[in-house]
């Protein structure tokens, strides 16, 4: 069976005119495909285009030329809020800065995307509540950001991305403002993410201690993909004490199944596909 | 997005930035408040002036007189019929009668006019001394009578006068107690008092039930052959007046609100900036550009209703308390108390509406800006 790619790149460009006659190409041509479940870090230097890629990837720019395709469907096609609902329930963003909204609670923040989606506030709160607990900060409900440490911010920032059971995360330097032991938890979650409820996970850092985890490596340079690098050891890689943590995920993502069975059916088939392209993964690997 | 879901977040903005909120509704307060305390005032004089000027009452009687036609003498069986047109709720005859005076030496030609009870209530006439007739032989003298035969209220109230006038039965002399005077001409006495005589009526009142139908009305009567006459309605006037005087002072209050409406555009053109990464981050996680407009625009909404609800009361207290004060100071005086300051329900609520309106207008162009950032910038922006 032929694998579909998640997100497939094909020669994708940005260039930025910086005025009349001064113009910086910042992506050149890159082609690559990612597939269900497989957890991708793009590393390399800053400047080297990495969060343009994934800025066209979340489809908060468009490319210069070349397309992104995800799941089979090219983003330039999407219109402005197909391409909101995209950002809203196709994939979750987690950002350096956390970028959580200040004026809001922790469970309010989590529930936006799903408030901008339109359901309930009883519904939606339930849900945030629950990844919440999954984060490890199921009692800081009522706290605002500002009385979090950025570690817990992220985390909350991570079951925001959650909230609508996306097919991907994108992480843009999810650690580069934590400390270590803040960005190992952040970390772990990720990883973990990827691989007990098996999301497709991409990653930009430029932090080398965290590529073992990862099963492809995307070394960027100047704008362009140099290497891409399989790691053999990810599978036999353990995640120590995140044991826990891992199976309320798996809970979260059943008790999410059953919401997204009823607003979107399309999408239960998608989370077995997902599934199956694990396994294939896993056994090419083998 | 849920409508729900936009308010509370628009809400919880707002609640973020209190002291700035408050003092851009406090604009508002004061737009509105201006508004409402001068167009009430305009209001409340144009009421006055419409229950002084004419009286709504007096414009619903018609005053019908015999008609060219010989036949068409007013009489018992006139009454009947008026009685009978729909919509008409009083019919009260009056004769008149040209009658000598006396009391004491003085003389004096007067015209009695003999009436029913209800027509006191019908031309609104107001007793100022005594009372109303309660017998056959009392009489009403008006000020102006008293004046002819050179005498004060005093003198003449529960006094008799001699009386005389030619009936078709020959000259008729009596006694008549005065009883009451009012402010008006002739001498008015019990309807029966000269009725009896058989004589025709000089003229009939006939109050209609509603306004609207007294031109129906009155075109039934002079379909029976009867000349008609009503009290010219000069309410249209004093209204087109008030209207042209209300405009002036609301424009007064317009130049406040105006100015409280630049400064719902200033907080939320000052909140786009502020919340310009936010913006981003919302467009990031999948916020519609549409949804976003609205919270933008739904802030400044909110504002305008606020602010259109407490300066409609503000207004409306200050013309309570100023009203109270003037009341105090003119019975103080001797004076009448009136209510010089009116709002009518269907002002107040257009004034809230109104401020919504304004309000929302003001806050479009900052919401479409909001709704048309670049996430990407939006997000780099600090």
């Amino acid at each position: 069976m032929a694998k579909t790619p998640v997100i497939k790149a094909v020669n994708l460009s940005k260039t930025f005119k910086l005025s009349k006659d001064n113009e910086v190409i910042a992506l050149h041509s890159v082609n690559f495909e990612i597939y269900s479940g497989e957890l991708i870090c793009f590393f390399g230097p800053s400047g080297c285009g990495k969060s343009t890629l994934l800025s066209m990837l979340a489809g908060l720019q468009p490319p210069t030329s070349g397309e992104v395709i995800v799941r089979g469907k090219n983003l330039a096609t999407l219109k402005k809020k197909e391409l909101a609902e995209y950002r809203r329930s196709k994939i979750g963003m987690v950002f350096q800065q956390f970028n959580l909204i200040i004026s809001m609670n922790v469970l309010e923040n989590i529930a936006l995307p799903m408030a901008f989606g339109g359901m309930n506030r009883k519904r939606r709160m339930q849900r945030a509540e629950h990844l919440l607990e999954v984060v490890d900060l199921g009692d800081k409900k009522k706290s605002v950001p500002a009385n979090l440490s950025g570690g817990q911010q992220q985390r909350v920032a991570i079951a925001r991305s959650l909230i609508n059971n996306p097919w991907i995360i994108m992480a843009d330097e999810p650690t580069g403002n934590l400390d270590s032991k803040s960005a190992d938890d952040v970390m772990k979650l990720l990883i973990s993410l990827s691989r007990k409820s098996k999301r497709t996970v991409i990653l930009i850092t430029h932090n080398p201690d965290y590529l073992q985890y990862v099963d492809r490596i995307f070394r960027m340079k100047d704008g362009r993909i140099d290497k891409i690098e399989v790691n053999a050891k990810t599978a036999k890689v353990e995640l120590v004490d995140s044991v826990s943590k891992l199976d309320k995920i798996q809970d979260s993502k059943d008790e999410s199944d059953e919401i997204e069975e009823k607003s979107e059916p399309a999408f239960t088939s998608a989370i077995s596909e997902i599934e199956e392209d694990k396994e294939e993964l896993t056994k090419v690997k083998e | 997005m849920k409508v729900i879901d936009i308010i509370r977040i628009a809400a919880g903005n707002l609640k973020r930035n209190r002291l700035r909120t408050i003092l851009t509704v406090s604009g508002v307060v004061v737009g509105v408040g201006a508004i409402v305390f001068l167009v009430s005032l305009g209001f409340g004089l144009q009421k006055l002036a419409l229950e002084k000027i004419v009286r709504l009452d007096a414009l619903k009687v018609i005053t019908v007189t015999p008609g060219s036609k010989s036949d068409s003498i007013l009489n018992s069986d006139t009454t009947k019929k008026f009685q009978q047109i729909s919509n008409v709720e009083t019919v009260s005859p009056i004769t008149r009668q040209l009658g000598t005076f006396h009391l004491g030496t003085s003389e004096s030609e007067q015209v009695m006019y003999g009436v029913k009870p209800e027509y006191l209530d019908l031309e609104n006439i107001k007793i100022s001394g005594g009372s109303s007739f309660t017998g056959k032989n009392e009489a009403l003298v008006s000020r102006d009578t008293l004046t002819s035969f050179g005498l004060t209220q005093d003198n003449v109230l529960d006094k008799e006068l001699n009386y005389s006038y030619d009936s078709p039965q020959g000259e008729i002399k009596s006694k008549i107690k005065v009883v009451g005077i009012f402010d008006d001409k002739g001498i008015y006495v019990p309807f029966d008092l000269i009725n009896n005589q058989g004589q025709p009526y000089s003229s009939i009142k006939v109050k209609v039930r509603d306004k609207a139908q007294v031109a129906e009305v009155k075109r039934t009567i002079e379909s029976f052959g009867y000349n008609t006459s009503v009290i010219q309605d000069q309410s249209a006037a004093v209204n087109q007046v008030f209207a042209i005087i209300n405009i002036i002072l609301g424009g007064f209050g317009m130049i406040a609100f105006f100015v409280a409406a630049i400064g719902i555009f200033n907080t939320m053109t000052i909140s786009l900036l502020e919340r310009t990464h936010e913006i981003g981050v919302m467009k990031a996680i999948g916020g519609n550009s549409k949804d976003i407009a609205l919270i933008f625009i739904t802030e400044s909404a909110l504002i305008g209703f606020l602010g259109g609800f407490f300066g409609l009361s503000v207004g409306w207290l200050l013309g309570l308390l100023l009203n109270l004060l003037i009341n105090f100071m003119a019975t103080q005086s001797g004076g009448e108390a009136v209510t010089l300051f009116s709002i009518p329900i269907i002002f107040g609520a257009l004034t809230i509406f109104f401020s919504f309106l304004v309000s929302t207008i003001a806050g479009i162009w900052p919401a479409r800006r909001a709704a048309k950032l670049n996430p990407l910038e939006a997000l780099r922006y600090e």
